[in-house]
């Protein structure tokens, strides 16, 4: 037997075996069926040449080769049919798809009833027998070659148009089928190319190339498949090593293999293959991880994600890092974690059914909103505080009726593995991992990896939240403190601005204060000295008179201020009749206007206004400081109107002039204490800022008191309203 | 009398200027008065008075600005001015004497007799 023939029985067995997996791995996938099918039909091919290759005599020879064809015939539309599967274009390519299949059909009646398609196997080369194409051989190749073709082509639209892992593996199947297909070639057509079948030997070549592309961009989901290859093969072989061993060793020192002794030692060395086979199971499973899966030892893994989780504080990045970690080591995509919230209890079964007290964070594109909706799965888990696993439930609560709505739950919501994450006793979140990409069930060491992990992120997720916590706490205090600056720095700026109006009161009131005394004395001092004309000595007495008036009316203006300011105004409440008061005011009032000539009404309904309770002193105290108001601040020939209504429950008491109004910007601190409009300064210097600051306070400690401005125009006028209750 | 020595005073108080006009022209002054800045410098600028006593609270006008046109005013730089007023801030005596005031005088710590003295004095 030459190398050639070896090469065509290992590509036989492989293509059968592989085929067998990848069919096995989903039965009711089509892609995986349809490259099983282009793997039986190469095992077909493949087998048929091998044994046409050692047959004894021509008949048989023929009889294989047309075994041979059978396979050759079927791979190229199984090939087109399997790349339009993948690419999920099978729909659109039906009818190419047919034609294949009846194209197929038909070399494959011809090939079996008649010498059209293979007329004779004469030797070839250095084999006892090859082929002999008949007439109906040569559209055959036309048939082969169209397919493979069209199947590239798709192959590399596919390539363009596909996102990039599907790219990835439509790359490798390209790869694949180029080499399996020019391996192929050299066999079917050497007539064409008169070489020899050299390309056989790549033929298997599409295997290597398809397994790497399967584990490394999990090709038809059976990653796993190479790692399991691995694994038989290598128990395969102590299997076929040990009985070698025992067959050698019983042949060679005891007397055969049922001999006595040969039985004995053979049972000894079945025991220690019993005892030693598990632990060399779970080696070749470790070691298969190792390579195919987490490229590293898994308690390596453990130790490694173990420190990074402890080192990180930040709790977004925390679920990255375990999400991305459990994505890859458990070769799942879906990954949730669910903390409950801190102040919230687990969930309960009648208070939280729609998930108001979890929040959730999660790097998983399943639909976890429904798990968040409906809590089973997350009271189990937290009355539990175990690990759940889907098929585990499944097998321990088969006969239970009350635990069907939670497997129910978590068959719809595709979770596999809940994993509680426990600090002190107590659930204070979950880890939820949906079905692995291979759709394999999670192992016990996956379990256990999940158990170990989900205790380590527990107490890592409850630091990042503290941390976050604190940071919060931080930064609500950092607020509150610069609220509070903020505030204190107003208050200091409000207090500022207070002291620099105290003082400019001292100022003016000090100023005012001084200026009658100082005419007061000054002129009585003239007079004693004598020596004054008498009609000056007249006017200097009248002065004198005037500037008394005017500083008792500063002194009782300041103390009424500083009385107000200091605490409630103790006010005594009378009966007063308000029209009186009016009245005498006015009349008192007249006599300021004859030196500014100003013209002061009073305007009272015809029917007498009725009688209020009221301070009669200190109400009027407030109506004079508005006339006087009015008389500094409206210029000669002015008018300044007191009037008085009654308007529902209120008595309304107007002051009217038409003086030089008051700014806009001035009208909000009109009312408070030193505060003088602008255009009263100009207009009259001796203001202290009080008249209107002891106004408010009067009419506002009685009831129902309010006092405003109405109405104001610069050069024009102001109208200040006073409001009283009259019950 | 050719020697009258001419005394200009700013002040808006009826009273007060009727007081200290009485006063200094007793003295032996010949008084000008004013109640505002413009009249203040038509006076000033053709009587061309010896003294001025100058109130510092005018109404709409402030008596510091009148000193300061006053003293930069190239004619009448040279004009004496004498504040007069019943403001009495700690600092504000030495402030208008930088400003070019002759002196500052508290009209309430002195009495129209001594304000004379005080011009007498100012014009030796």
């Amino acid at each position: 037997m030459n190398f050639f023939v070896t090469s065509t029985l290992v590509t036989a067995i492989t293509s059968l075996l592989f085929g067998l997996f990848v069919w096995r791995r989903r039965k009711n996938s089509l892609v995986n069926v349809l490259w099983a099918c282009v793997c039986f039909g190469v095992f077909i091919w493949e087998i048929g040449l091998f044994l046409e290759l050692i047959a004894q005599n021509e008949l048989e020879a023929l009889i294989f080769n047309k075994l041979l064809y059978v396979g050759a015939i079927l791979i190229p539309i199984f090939y087109y049919h399997f790349v339009t599967a993948l690419l999920e274009i099978s729909k659109k390519k039906r009818a190419l798809i047919i034609i294949g299949y009846l194209l197929a059909g038909f070399y494959l009646v011809v090939n079996i009833f008649s010498r059209l398609f293979v007329e004779g196997v004469p030797p070839a080369f250095d084999f006892n027998y090859w082929v002999k194409p008949g007439p109906l051989y040569y559209p055959y190749f036309i048939y082969f070659s169209a397919y493979f073709l069209v199947s590239f082509y798709a192959l590399i639209v596919g390539l363009k148009n596909s996102d990039s892992l599907k790219r990835q593996q439509v790359k490798y199947m390209l790869l694949a089928g180029v080499f399996g297909v020019s391996g192929g070639v050299t066999v079917f057509f050497p007539q064409f190319f008169g070489v020899y079948p050299f390309g056989n030997y790549f033929v298997v070549l599409y295997i290597v190339i398809v397994a790497y592309a399967i584990a490394k961009y999990r090709l038809m989901g059976i990653r796993l498949l190479v790692s399991k290859f691995y694994s038989y093969t290598l128990v395969g072989a102590l299997s076929f090593g040990l009985f070698h061993f025992v067959y050698y060793v019983n042949s060679r020192f005891f007397e055969g293999v049922y001999s006595a002794s040969g039985i004995t030692f053979g049972a000894f060395v079945a025991f220690c293959f019993a005892m030693a086979l598990f632990p060399f199971l779970n080696y070749v499973q470790r070691s298969s991880d190792t390579i195919f899966f987490k490229g590293y030892n898994p308690r390596v893994i453990i130790k490694d994600l173990t420190i990074r989780l402890s080192s990180v504080i930040e709790i977004d990045q925390l679920l990255k890092i375990l999400a991305g970690e459990f994505k890859k080591i458990l070769v799942t995509e879906e990954v949730g974690v669910i903390i409950f919230k801190k102040n919230g209890n687990p969930p309960k079964k009648k208070t939280n059914n729609n998930g108001k007290e979890l929040f959730l964070i999660s790097h998983a594109s399943l639909n976890w909103a429904k798990l968040k909706a409906n809590n089973k799965i997350c009271q189990e888990a937290v009355e539990n505080k175990a690990i759940l696993v889907r098929s585990e439930m499944r097998a321990q609560y088969r006969n239970d009726p009350k635990k069907q709505p939670l497997i129910k739950e978590m068959d719809d919501s595709k979770v596999e593995i809940i994993a509680p994450l426990i600090i002190g006793g107590k659930v204070t979140g979950l880890i939820v991992l949906g079905e692995k990409i291979s759709q394999e069930g999670y192992n016990q060491e996956d379990i256990e990896f999940v158990e170990i992990i989900s205790s380590q992120a527990a107490v890592a997720i409850e630091n990042a939240l503290l941390y976050k916590e604190i940071g919060e706490m931080n930064k609500n205090l950092q607020k509150k403190v610069d609220e509070q600056t903020a505030a204190l720095r107003e208050k200091n700026v409000y207090l500022e601005k207070l002291l620099i109006m105290r003082s400019e009161f001292l100022d003016i009131a000090s100023h005012q204060l001084r200026t009658p005394v100082s005419v007061i004395k000054g002129m009585s001092s003239m007079i004693l000295e004598g020596g004054l004309p008498p009609e000056k000595v007249n006017e200097f007495l009248k002065a004198i008179l005037e500037k008394s008036n005017k500083l008792a009316e500063i002194i009782n203006d300041i103390l009424r201020a500083s009385e107000m300011d200091s605490e409630k105004v103790l006010l005594k409440f009378t009966k007063v009749d308000v029209n009186k008061l009016l009245t005498k005011l006015v009349e008192d009032k007249q006599i300021q206007t004859k030196g500014k000539n100003i013209t002061l009404c009073l305007a009272l309904p015809e029917k007498p206004l009725p009688i209020i309770t009221a301070d009669e002193r200190y109400l009027e105290q407030a109506i004079g400081n508005l006339i006087n108001n009015s008389f500094q601040y409206t210029p000669d020939k002015g008018q300044v109107d007191v009037a008085a209504n009654v308007k529902g429950k209120s008595l309304e008491i107007r002051v009217k002039d038409t003086g030089i109004g008051i700014p806009k910007d001035d009208l909000p601190k009109l009312f408070s204490k030193f505060s003088r409009a602008k255009n009263a300064i100009a207009m009259y210097t001796d203001g202290t800022g009080l008249g209107l600051f002891i106004v408010k306070k009067i009419i506002e400690e009685h009831k129902g008191g309010k006092v405003i401005v109405e109405k104001t125009e610069e050069g024009k006028g102001t109208t200040f309203l006073i409001t009283l209750a009259i019950a | 009398m050719p020697d009258k020595k001419k005394i200009l005073l700013i002040e808006d108080d009826p009273d007060q200027v009727l007081m200290y006009e009485v006063e200094l022209t007793k003295s032996g002054f010949l008084v000008f008065t004013a109640k505002t800045k413009a009249s203040a410098f038509e006076i000033i600028k053709k009587e061309r008075p010896d003294l001025v006593f100058l109130d510092l609270l005018l109404g709409p006008e402030k008596g510091r600005d009148i000193l300061k046109d006053i003293k930069s005013d190239k004619d009448i730089k040279d004009t004496k001015v004498v504040i007069l007023s019943n403001f009495n801030q700690k600092d504000l005596p030495a402030t208008v004497k930088k400003e070019g005031a002759l002196d500052f005088m508290n009209k309430s710590q002195f009495i129209p007799k001594e304000v004379a003295e005080k011009a007498k004095e100012y014009l030796k």
